[in-house]
């Protein structure tokens, strides 16, 4: 899990990495090419945009195994290593699986049916923009499986250990209940 | 239907659910249940969401913003900052002030602006007398210009999502963000002067010239973007794809301190900003769809209007929400999820969209220093290893002079709108 987690995260960097450098040589030279010749290629600008979707898109699973995606932490992080920290981590975990799900399953509806669309700067079919949505759900599926790996180890570390683990609070020195 | 999706959303969002995908899940919630349409308009609308022209102005900036700092800009402008202001009463933590606005002329957030200025002021602000809580504190509020002088990533997302003019938003942040900087430097003179703290040498015009010319490059940054969208050369998006490949250019060329082998890092860095950004506004559209059609905007409106018809109270009300928002999340995903909401109610009460979109963000970046969970005072105490409380303490004045200067705004927006309508 771990190698194929890293060599995912290799491969994601650099394409998403070189993505983003030709995205902006691309509209560089644009600018210098509508001084220059007056008139730039419908391609340029179309190509630029579908670039900057894919990399969003792999980025969003790249994000997980680096950062994590914008969330707001203060109640996972209050209520870290206690029986009610380690429901939500688990409510949070099954959230993501949803929309993971959600990406794959919808995403692949809409690459498998819009073969007909065509881009028009490009002349390609859509489904091969729209691949990015169901493939970058797998990815992030990669990641979130090992996030719940984490857990349920964390979740038996914690309930082998000698100190016995609190509803609410993680200070032993608390009485508060539920 | 309407508190089933606000309900359910906030709800995973305050348990800890990433943002983008509680967005996604409340909306994907009320298609099942109670409406008859494919879900496979979730994924499709958010695509539609990510891929726009305009928002590739966000990686643009964020790269300009990174290969900036990497080139050796950041010492550039604190040096020319010291020799404008060093020679004041508490001229270093001045300096920290001005050094933020320069910077936040060429990047467009207020958390790299923070981490560039911390990573250099701070051990020379404690060397020169002052505490060390006291330099963290300065160096979180200095960053908060960051989102409202221009360019502003945030600008370019409320500029797309309210359908008005990036250039104008900018002209627009313009002055209150020259503002707020002059009032944190009012505010670092008196804390100075308070704890006796001496001026860091005299002015002397040979440094003053030799630091300008040193860091003129830099500094012709936010020129060539604001200069080139009001010069009708190019869009907000080429601006910034301008001023990015001019970063690389004096990053390697003349001030030779940018490395290629450096560069893959430094365009990763962009791509995990952007994604974090863009991804929650392709989800924030599907949010923003639903609630048009369960027509939620108008039901808040006429709450709102049936609650008050005077536009002040309104943006009263907004300030305080907007403050509490500021301090849990980021400044460009509230207002991606915000503005849908809040912009149809503002225009009914006769407001201008240009002046609200850039009350709204500095509301979100004065957020960021507000305790207890404002994301600047992460930064900046994450930075120098002072705890969370002293930094709170040591940002406590410049927090409330912001606050007073946002309220001021609040009664009179045309201080934001009186450049961009004169330009026009």
């Amino acid at each position: 899990m771990e190698k194929l987690l890293n060599g995912v995260r290799s491969v994601l960097y650099w394409i998403s990495v070189s993505s983003m450098m030709v995205m902006l040589l691309i509209i560089f030279f644009q600018v210098i090419t509508r001084y220059l010749f007056g008139h730039s290629y419908e391609w340029s600008e179309e190509t630029a945009r579908f670039l900057f979707v894919w990399v969003v898109f792999l980025g969003s699973a790249l994000i997980m195994g680096e950062s994590g995606h914008l969330a707001v932490q203060m109640l996972p992080e209050h209520f870290k290593d206690t029986a009610f920290g380690f429901l939500l981590e688990i409510f949070i975990n099954v959230c993501s699986y949803l929309f993971i799900l959600l990406l794959i399953v919808q995403g692949g509806k809409m690459t498998s049916t819009m073969t007909f669309q065509t881009a028009p700067g490009l002349g390609i079919s859509m489904s091969w923009i729209y691949a990015v949505i169901p493939f970058s759900g797998f990815l992030m599926l990669l990641y979130l499986i090992k996030d719940t790996i984490r857990i349920f180890k964390a979740l038996r570390a914690r309930r082998q250990s000698e100190e016995p683990m609190k509803l609410f609070t993680s200070s032993s020195a608390s009485s508060q209940k539920g | 239907m309407e508190f089933a999706l606000l309900g359910s959303f906030f709800g995973m969002t305050m348990i800890g659910v990433p943002v983008a995908f509680a967005l996604a899940l409340s909306v994907s919630l009320i298609l099942i249940t109670s409406m008859h349409m494919p879900l496979v308009m979730v994924s499709q609308i958010m695509y539609s969401g990510i891929d726009s022209f305009s928002f590739m102005a966000v990686p643009f900036f964020m790269l300009a913003g990174a290969f900036m700092s990497a080139g050796g800009v950041t010492s550039r402008l604190v040096n020319f900052s010291q020799a404008i202001v060093g020679s004041f009463t508490g001229g270093l933590a001045q300096a920290v002030c001005v050094a933020g606005m320069f910077f936040a002329a060429i990047s467009g957030s207020s958390a790299a602006t923070t981490a560039a200025l911390g990573s250099t002021m701070v051990d020379q602000m404690e060397a020169k007398g002052y505490r060390r809580a006291l330099a963290t504190g300065v160096v979180a509020a200095g960053g908060t210009v960051g989102i409202v002088i221009p360019p502003s990533i945030t600008l370019v997302v409320y500029g797309v999502i309210a359908g008005i003019s990036i250039g104008d938003l900018f002209i627009g942040g313009l002055i209150p963000g020259i503002l707020m900087g002059v009032v944190m430097c009012i505010v670092s003179w008196a804390i100075a002067k308070k704890e006796k703290i001496p001026a860091d040498g005299k002015f002397s015009f040979v440094r003053f010239f030799n630091t300008f010319k040193e860091s003129f490059w830099a500094l012709m940054t936010p020129v060539i973007i604001i200069g080139g969208i009001y010069g009708g050369i190019f869009t907000p998006t080429e601006a910034a794809a301008v001023a990015a490949v001019y970063g690389i250019f004096v990053g390697l060329f003349i001030y030779k301190e940018l490395k290629i082998k450096d560069f893959p890092e430094i365009i990763f860095k962009a791509v995990i900003g952007t994604t974090l950004i863009m991804f929650i506004v392709g989800a924030a559209k599907v949010f923003g769809w639903m609630m048009t059609s369960l027509q939620i905007p108008h039901h808040i409106g006429a709450w709102v209007v049936s609650l008050t018809s005077s536009p002040i109270i309104f943006l009263l009300m907004m300030n305080v929400l907007l403050l509490a928002i500021g301090t849990v999340i980021n400044a460009s995903a509230a207002v991606v999820i915000l503005t849908p909401i809040f912009l149809p109610v503002a225009m009914k009460l006769g407001i201008d969209p240009l002046g609200f979109g850039v009350l709204m963000v500095i509301n979100l970046a004065i957020g960021c220093i507000t305790p207890p969970v404002g994301l600047d005072l992460f930064v900046a105490s994450a930075i120098t290893k002072v705890p969370l409380e002293r930094v709170m303490r040591a940002s406590f004045p410049y927090l409330f002079s912001l606050i007073a200067t946002l309220l001021v705004f609040t009664f009179f927006p045309s201080i934001i709108t009186f450049l961009p309508n004169l330009l026009h």
